[in-house]
């Protein structure tokens, strides 16, 4: 019953304080509580939905201008290999990305643990610690530092229209690797590894790199944001499951091997 | 309770609280700009103040990333524990450093604005405790303004469905020169991040940039208005023209706010003439992890000498002018790099000091240079290490020839050299403690008894040792 409560509830919050901000700003921000598939968005039934849709490619346009730029180019070509290359990536995995970082920020503010200074200063001011970056695996910045801000606002049809923006870029041309065996890297990733239960990369990523859905497409990506990724997701501090329990064998070496073929694919 | 005892009694307290959120639960910060964007501090400081490639973005876009807070506010303790290393002064028998080896409540700053519409953004700081300094406030007067500012940007960008490389056009009102500024080479945001207040017989001159006689960055910062406007086109040119002059009343108190009473006596604003431009072109060049940027920056300034008086006879003339640049590697696995320094040129004419019998010549030449290097490992613990050179005209009465109440020089030069070495732990990303060692190699001349008067140069070295808190 209180499991039922706890999981309605703030939905219903969700959906009530949607609908106010709808129709209060005119600006709609109900779309969170659409149904979420993962391939093809189900289109909006409420006035609310369809309002949201309307305006998604504007409020898209404004924000890879003013925002999503600033890092990622506005071309989605990033200069920093802090910051993944968004050019030609597959628009159903960055909203699956995007929706990972938005729930992150949901699923933290629903958590409250502060000291009794905190509280103390908390009764005071009125104003409470929306995020917690300490709470976060420490090794992976980039999420917290970045994206759950970014993406704390944005409701579904918005991640969408920002997705296909992206999406239609042209992607990046390839380039060689600071650090790495390119060569090395093509045959792990073509053909894998037996003697190291490794499976071939492109089984799921494509031979071109290109992946699919949900998989993302490599090629041409930061080196160095390659490996870093890879080290997260074996580490288990980026949370993929199906890739964590492929890649345990690998070694740092690998993960330059690999990330120093992918940048250089066209 | 003597101020001292109240000043103790916050110090200990803040101690207590910093060890408190450090040893229970670790907590995450944030002032409004953080709360602002959902971001950790990190994604735009390597630490407060110094600002990420993605910082300097944030600032130049006029802080409006993000959603407006309904509560757009912020508040920084700051506290300190300071070590002189001889703290006679040999001149008079006094004491050199009133603040010495007591812990100190140093101040504390409320910050408020942040996003305000589309194209409308606000930084600003009050802060209290000994500030402003130079009025010789005693301790927790009123909260006065700080580096405060308003932007008005807007970005053209041409195409629709495709965007292009862009340009942000931006207007500026701040009442302290430079501290639009992103890179940490122009002096509002230079090194070192902490309002030490230890206080000793350093060096005599500074430029006027910097705040030196009458200068803008230290007795007027705040005092001032400055009407600017900037352009930051593809990420790669800096441009920027900022008028400032004495602040208007109305509206505009708010940048010298708490900062004096509006005459000319107690205000050496009121001193400024006319309007003084400041200038600054950059160039800026990101790649990979490496962000570079190279440029110079000016400011001509005049001042009355006699602030009631203000008639012609009376205008002290500046013209400072600086080269600058900066180098980062931002990586952040584990380590993060930083240098910046600038060098600034000043010639002057002090001709009104010299008819009051206070300087021996009208003209005088300046040279500061400042260069700082900054490595962090894994966010926490954090080392820098600076140079600072001071070079001019010598000048017996300016620079106090053998001034009997000490400080002076034994030979009317300006010249000094020093070294600033500071240690940083930043347990969580809203509290940083700070060991500061700053060693003099040369004090306005000389190293040994560089006042003709009996003080050392060595003897001014301090060691400090702060607590920065933000919530």
């Amino acid at each position: 019953m209180e499991n039922t409560i706890t999981r309605i509830a703030p939905r219903a919050a969700k959906v009530l304080g949607g609908l106010a901000l709808a129709l209060m700003a005119g600006i709609a921000a109900a779309a969170d509580d659409m149904p979420a598939t993962a391939a093809a968005p189900a289109a909006p039934t409420t006035q609310a939905g369809i309002l949201a849709a309307k305006l998604a490619p504007d409020r898209a346009h404004k924000m890879v201008n003013k925002w999503c730029s600033a890092c990622h180019g506005y071309n989605g070509i990033s200069i920093a290999p802090t910051f993944p290359v968004l050019a030609g990536q597959n628009a159903e995995y960055i909203v699956q990305e995007l929706k990972y970082f938005h729930n992150l920020t949901q699923d933290d503010r629903a958590v409250t643990h502060e000291s009794m200074f905190e509280q103390w200063i908390i009764n005071i001011t009125g104003l409470r610690r929306d995020y917690r970056y300490d709470d976060a695996p420490r090794n992976e910045p980039r999420a917290w530092d970045f994206m759950k801000g970014v993406a704390r606002d944005l409701d579904e049809p918005t991640m969408q229209a920002l997705a296909d923006y992206f999406a239609k870029q042209p992607p990046v041309a390839g380039r060689p690797a600071d650090t790495g065996d390119a060569a090395k890297g093509k045959a792990l990733y073509l053909e894998g590894d037996a003697d190291r239960g490794l499976i071939a990369c492109q089984s799921c990523h494509g031979p071109d790199g290109k992946g699919q859905g949900p998989i993302p497409r490599l090629a041409g990506q930061h080196a160095d944001y390659v490996s870093l990724q890879l080290k997260y997701i074996q580490s288990g501090i980026r949370n993929v499951e199906q890739m964590q329990a492929l890649i345990t064998n690998l070694n740092e070496t690998d993960f330059a091997n690999l990330a120093a073929y992918v940048q250089s694919l066209n | 309770m003597t101020l001292t005892r109240v000043a103790r009694w916050l110090a200990l307290s803040l101690a207590a609280g910093a060890a408190w959120i450090g040893l229970s639960a670790p907590a995450q910060a944030i002032p409004v700009f953080a709360r602002q964007t959902g971001h950790n501090c990190q994604a735009c400081h390597i630490s407060y103040p110094e600002l990420t490639a993605y910082g300097r973005e944030f600032k130049l876009n006029g802080y409006t990333f993000g959603e407006a807070q309904n509560v757009p506010l912020a508040i920084a303790l700051m506290g300190e524990y300071a070590k002189i290393g001889d703290n006679t002064n040999h001149a008079t028998g006094g004491t050199i450093c009133a603040n010495c080896s007591e812990a100190s409540f140093v101040q504390w700053s409320l910050f408020y604005g942040g996003r305000i519409t589309e194209n409308i953004g606000v930084f600003g700081q009050a802060s209290s405790g000994g500030f402003p300094l130079d009025t010789g406030g005693s301790c927790c007067n009123g909260l006065a303004s700080d580096n405060t500012e308003v932007r008005y940007v807007h970005r053209f960008s041409s195409g629709v469905s495709t965007l292009e490389d862009d340009t942000v056009v931006g207007l500026l009102i701040n009442n302290n020169a430079s501290m639009q500024d992103v890179w940490h080479s122009a002096p509002a945001w230079r090194f070192p991040w902490f309002p030490y207040n230890g206080t000793n017989l350093g060096p005599a001159a500074s430029t006027f940039i910097e705040g030196g006689p009458n200068g803008v960055g230290g007795i007027q910062a705040h005092r001032l208005v400055g009407l600017g406007g900037y352009t930051w086109y593809r990420k790669n040119w800096y441009a920027e023209l900022t008028l400032y002059r004495r602040p208007w009343g109305g509206p505009f108190s708010i940048f010298d706010y708490g900062s004096g009473a509006l005459d000319a006596v107690s205000k050496p604003s009121d001193s400024i003439v006319g309007w003084s431009p400041y200038y600054r072109l950059a160039y800026s060049k990101d790649w990979g992890y490496n962000s570079l940027e190279l440029g110079l920056f000016g400011m001509n300034g005049k001042t009355y000498y006699d602030a009631v008086v203000r008639d012609s006879t009376q205008v002290q003339t500046f013209r400072d002018v600086a080269l600058d640049a900066q180098f980062q590697f931002n990586r952040n696995e584990p380590w993060i790099y930083s240098v910046a320094g600038s060098w600034i040129h000043e010639s002057n004419d002090l001709s009104p000091l010299v008819g009051a019998g206070q300087a021996s010549q009208p003209s005088h030449t300046l040279n500061e240079f400042n260069i700082k290097g900054t490595a962090y490992y894994d966010r926490t613990y954090g080392a820098t290490l600076a140079y600072y050179q001071i070079n001019g005209t010598s000048d017996n009465i300016l620079y106090g020839l053998n001034n009997p109440a000490g400080g002076g020089s034994a030979t009317g030069s300006p010249n000094s050299a020093y070294w600033m070495l500071e240690l940083n732990y930043v347990p969580i990303q809203d509290m940083r403690f700070s060991l500061n060692y700053q060693a003099y190699t040369k004090i306005n001349g000389g190293k040994s008894n560089f006042d003709g008067v009996g003080n050392n140069a060595s003897g001014q070295n301090l060691l400090q040792f702060a607590i920065w808190w933000v919530y």
